[in-house]
């Protein structure tokens, strides 16, 4: 398996040295908490994010927890997060369609160009969840990224396959799982 | 240290993800020449270490006085920041497991992955030092010495073998809490065995030699990175560092993308290359995408402060 572009970052960032001093962090942590409940970000410390390893680590834990709390709201109004293609989808079709409650992920085959589009509706309930600021991820449970992304105002986030594997084979032995980013 | 006060207490071990975090961030900077020296010799230099060790006490006393002159203590509040590099202090007066980390690693640490095993070797170092400094050493090891038939049952029930497992198997999440559910299941009443996961680890920590803290302590995945502001920029930076590397670099790195398939394989046998010769331009390629994408990131932090 390839991996993906992100990881490849991850694997960089991880040998990343500490490049801030102890008083910027502490400076830095209350505007970081800010950020991960949505606050737009400045571009210095958006800079600092990426180059500190322990800014990055104080920013994740406060944005996993925001994340955690939405997925429990998610949770509560039922609504979908596991796509799987049903073994009734034979063949190979052009367009299959998962998810009914709050979310809806289709797949279909672009006419003439023969490339393969992935869309997520989420439905005006879902989308009213997601804080500004909050994408959504869709992964297969192989960690392939199908899509990730800003919802626009509509609820709706599209991404271009780029795999040389079809989709409709990968769904035949991978689940998909949304997440928030 | 013996027995730890309240502030000593809240920096080791309630806080101590912050607390090693920044004494690690005052400490590394000072290790070159250690890590040189036993780069050179196999082990450290007597005179460079004890250099390091009191360099390191004093930069932690410049950094706890420079706080203390501007904190105060209110009733009922977190102790001052200044305490945490006070205790951090006292750990550096038995600094023996930071140098035995070091020597293990031996020219592990001026390998191409040089400065990531230094930070994991001080981090473990300093992780056994503040177990040093805060426990009752002798009756922990009585509780070691029972922990070892039920490890060696454990063991043998799960097909474990210390010989020939990774260490990282060997004290894996997985190990200490079968170690913790056995405790649990067939001592319920005995409070001296260690009931949970993480307290088990901690005898991993204490008695094992080869133990290491696992690397996800600090490491980010795919996902945590799609996370960080500005995604697409840390994208680009990673693709133009790629387009700069030299070949056959640039192919090898590529190539070495693709995890656990037979693709490395039949790159090496379709242009005659040795897996070994493989492995040694990809570590290099590795070492030159990640400076030039560091270097990349920290330019952009130091342009945006301005």
């Amino acid at each position: 398996m390839k991996i993906s572009e992100a990881q490849a970052l991850a694997e960089i960032l991880n040998r990343q040295h500490e490049t801030l001093e102890e008083a910027e962090i502490a400076e830095l942590e209350p505007r970081l908490a800010d950020y991960a409940r949505g606050a737009p970000w400045r571009d210095d410390d958006a800079a600092r994010v990426w180059a500190s390893p322990s800014a990055r680590r104080a920013y994740l834990g406060a944005r996993r927890a925001v994340l955690a709390e939405l997925e429990m709201r998610w949770a509560d109004r039922r609504f979908d997060r596991s796509f799987v293609r049903m073994a009734a989808d034979d063949g190979d079709p052009d367009e299959l369609v998962l998810g009914e409650a709050g979310v809806t992920v289709r797949i279909v085959r672009a006419p003439g160009s023969g490339d393969w589009l992935v869309s997520v509706a989420l439905s005006p309930d879902a989308l009213a969840l997601i804080p500004a600021g909050t994408g959504v991820r869709i992964a297969d449970s192989g960690g392939v990224t199908w899509l990730s992304g800003l919802p626009d105002r509509d609820g709706g986030v599209d991404a271009f396959w780029d795999r040389d594997e079809s989709p409709m084979t990968r769904l035949r032995t991978h689940s998909l799982t949304l997440g928030f980013v | 240290m013996g027995q730890l006060g309240p502030d000593d207490r809240y920096w080791l071990e309630s806080n101590w993800t912050i607390s090693s975090r920044s004494i690690l961030g005052i400490v590394t900077p000072l290790v070159d020449e250690v890590v040189d020296s036993i780069g050179r010799d196999g082990k450290p230099d007597e005179a460079l270490w004890t250099r390091f060790v009191d360099r390191a006490a004093r930069a932690l006393d410049r950094t706890r006085a420079a706080l203390a002159a501007n904190e105060g203590r209110r009733a009922g509040a977190a102790p001052p920041r200044s305490t945490m590099y006070a205790a951090a202090i006292s750990l550096f007066g038995d600094a023996e497991p930071m140098r035995d980390e070091l020597v293990r690693a031996g020219e592990r640490l001026t390998g191409p992955d040089g400065p990531a095993v230094v930070w994991g070797c001080l981090r473990s170092g300093l992780y056994r030092m503040r177990l040093r400094a805060s426990s009752d050493v002798e009756n922990r090891a009585k509780t070691w010495r029972r922990l070892q038939p039920i490890l060696a049952l454990l063991r043998n029930e799960h097909g474990w073998d210390d010989h020939r497992d990774d260490p990282r198997e060997r004290y894996s999440k997985a190990v200490c809490e079968a170690v913790a559910d056995h405790v649990r299941d067939h001592f319920p009443a005995d409070k001296n065995l260690p009931r949970e996961p993480d307290t088990v680890r901690a005898y991993f920590v204490q008695f094992c030699d080869d133990y290491y803290e696992p690397e996800d302590v600090f490491d980010v995945g795919a996902a945590d990175v799609e996370m960080l502001p500005d995604f697409q920029r840390g994208l680009a930076y990673l693709n133009e560092c790629r387009g700069e590397l030299p070949e056959p670099h640039g192919e090898i790195y590529a190539v070495s993308l693709h995890r656990g398939d037979t693709t490395v394989s039949a790159f090496c046998l379709k242009i005659g290359m040795s897996r070994r010769k493989f492995h040694h331009i990809r570590e290099k390629a590795e070492a030159l995408l990640s400076d030039c994408v560091l270097g990349k990131l920290r330019a952009r932090m130091l342009e945006a402060a301005r």
